[in-house]
């Protein structure tokens, strides 16, 4: 486990008093707190080096572009991939909407599939609700085991059953609502089999080798590649991300769950993606462009710089950048260690109190945070007592109500960790929900 | 920093190397900075076997960096191979100028000549 009393002097707003009692901070997945560090970065640039970028000359425009770009460079780094592959947004909800806008207007057609999780954040289903509305394409849903993990059978069948229809497969890498945490690498295996089994067959038929008859009409037209988008809010803050070997196409994360500021994110997009023009700009406008004509306009020769139109958010990128230093010194190895620590702990905790009921994996598969219902008493209830106790606990549906809906959980209550968590923050929480029994029951 | 604007850097962009329109071009590109709307056109003659640059003319409009370095490359890259052309690099493009460095800004200012040449040849 991490040595948390020393990362605890470097988030300042962890020794507030709340309620009167020390501040116990468990609402992580929802936003994490921020290290001195980070503050000091975006401070020090608006006190020190603030101009716009790239259009200067002066020294201050310099510095200015400098920040931004060695920003960049380590953020890229930091998720294992290549500087052009990172465009900036302001968080995973946007860069799911840029792969919407961007890819998915031109790629997806009529009758089109695209497979979601049931797990999914209302930011990774109501984007693709809405592109299947515009372009007549249907959303298919797939779902989880009696445990609450994502059911690789239901997305075998699906992917057999919707063969040649898919186009996109969407999932998130952690659920934000259970903690269950989906092997990439069983996933994309599974994708990648289906788009070779698909090329074969697709071959066999144009070389009259298999017959024509054996297929409907729309195979002929398929293409056989299926684009993977993560939505890797909930990973990125407590494990090693390395796009550029997870070969998948698309991956989205927020700077202000993984200890950076709000308001910067990214979306990583495959190289090969931004080359062929696969994936286009869907904001339009200065910074973005090589030549403006009164007809037409050329894009910007550098594949990530044509989709940051308009001024980018120099200070925010500094600050994520120390906030991926900051995580790279204590090591992604001992950050997910430790999470997995708190996790197991808080697990084993709750199952004590005989009127929790843990809702998702408990299993070491688990990440992030551990939700569960309070038997009696409605999770904003149980929040609002652990409150008074200076408890910080995230209640409702967590934005998954298709989950919700589907399991007839009304609402849950998620306490979520970061480095900075210790046991005795469970503790406390254990504690807090005696107060809960004591008042409610 | 270092003081770029040297005489012979100024005298450079006043009076540039091969200069002008060319009757017959083999190719032609036209390449802005988008930053601040410089522009450079380059039009080059290939040798008979099309493996070098056997005439080259440019016109354009910008600041000093940007015109003296389409200057110096221009002189650089007549006679060629384009094989070579395409392996310059930002530190050829300084050395030709006599400057150690350059600050990140006037960077696109001063790789616009070289970026237009290494587009027009790789078409």
């Amino acid at each position: 486990m991490l040595n948390t009393d020393n990362i605890i002097r470097n988030f300042p707003i962890l020794t507030r008093v709340i309620n009167g009692k020390k501040l116990v901070y468990l609402d992580n997945a929802a936003t994490s707190q921020k290290p001195f560090s980070v503050v000091e970065a975006i401070s020090s640039y608006y006190l020190n080096n603030n101009a716009n970028v790239h259009r200067g000359v002066h020294t201050l425009s310099d510095e200015s572009t400098t920040i931004f770009e060695t920003s960049k460079i380590k953020i890229a780094k930091f998720f294992g991939a290549k500087n052009n592959e990172l465009i900036f947004v302001r968080n995973t909800t946007e860069a799911i909407n840029g792969v919407a806008y961007g890819w998915g207007e031109q790629n997806i057609n009529s009758d089109d599939v695209i497979l979601v999780s049931i797990l999914d954040h209302h930011s990774n289903i109501v984007v693709w609700q809405e592109l299947c509305k515009r372009k007549k394409a249907r959303l298919i849903f797939v779902g989880i085991t009696s445990d609450g993990k994502f059911d690789v059978n239901d997305f075998d069948a699906k992917l057999k059953k919707f063969a040649g229809k898919i186009k996109l497969v969407v999932f998130p890498h952690v659920s934000n609502a259970l903690g269950s945490t989906i092997d990439l690498k069983i996933i994309v295996k599974k994708v990648r089999a289906t788009e070779k089994v698909r090329v074969v067959e697709k071959t066999l038929r144009s070389k009259n080798i298999v017959s024509k008859s054996s297929g409907s009409k729309s195979d002929f037209k398929f293409d056989s590649k299926i684009r993977i988008l993560v939505d890797g809010a909930q990973s990125a803050p407590h494990m090693k991300i390395n796009f550029d070997n997870l070969d998948v196409d698309f991956f989205a994360f927020s700077g202000h769950k993984m200890l950076g500021p709000m308001g910067i994110g990214g979306l990583l997009v495959r190289e090969e993606l931004l080359i062929t023009n696969e994936m286009r700009p869907w904001l339009f406008g200065g910074g973005m462009i090589a030549e403006v004509h009164e007809s037409h306009t050329i894009f910007n020769d550098n594949l990530s710089e044509r989709f940051v139109a308009g001024t980018p958010d120099v200070a925010s990128v500094a600050g994520l950048a120390v906030a991926c230093e900051y995580l790279e010194n204590l090591g992604m190895e001992n950050v997910l260690i430790h999470d997995h620590g708190l996790v197991q702990y808080a697990l084993s905790e709750l199952e004590k109190n005989k009127n929790v009921e843990i809702v998702g994996p408990k299993d070491e598969t688990r990440t992030g945070s551990v939700s569960f219902i309070f038997k009696g008493v409605h999770a904003h209830d149980v929040a609002q007592v652990l409150d008074s106790e200076g408890i910080a606990v995230r209640s409702g549906h967590h934005c998954t109500m298709p989950l919700h809906t589907s399991q007839k959980w009304i609402a849950t209550t998620r306490a979520s960790f970061q480095v900075y968590n210790s046991k005795a923050d469970i503790d406390a929480l254990t504690d807090g929900l005696k107060k809960v029994a004591k008042i409610f029951l | 920093m270092t003081d770029i604007y040297q005489e012979d850097l100024i005298d450079e962009a006043k009076n540039p190397n091969n200069y002008g329109e060319m009757a017959d071009p083999d190719l032609v590109s036209t390449q802005y900075n988008a930053s601040c709307g410089d522009v450079i056109t380059v039009s080059v003659k290939l040798s008979p076997d099309k493996l070098k640059i056997a005439d080259i003319k440019w016109k354009g409009q910008g600041c000093v960096i940007s015109q003296a370095s389409m200057s110096v490359l221009s002189e650089k890259v007549k006679g060629l191979e384009l094989e070579k052309l395409q392996k310059l690099t930002q530190k050829d493009v300084l050395q030709e100028l006599g400057l150690d460095e350059i600050s990140v800004g006037r960077v696109k200012c001063l790789l616009l000549g070289l970026n237009t040449i290494i587009k027009l040849v790789s078409k």
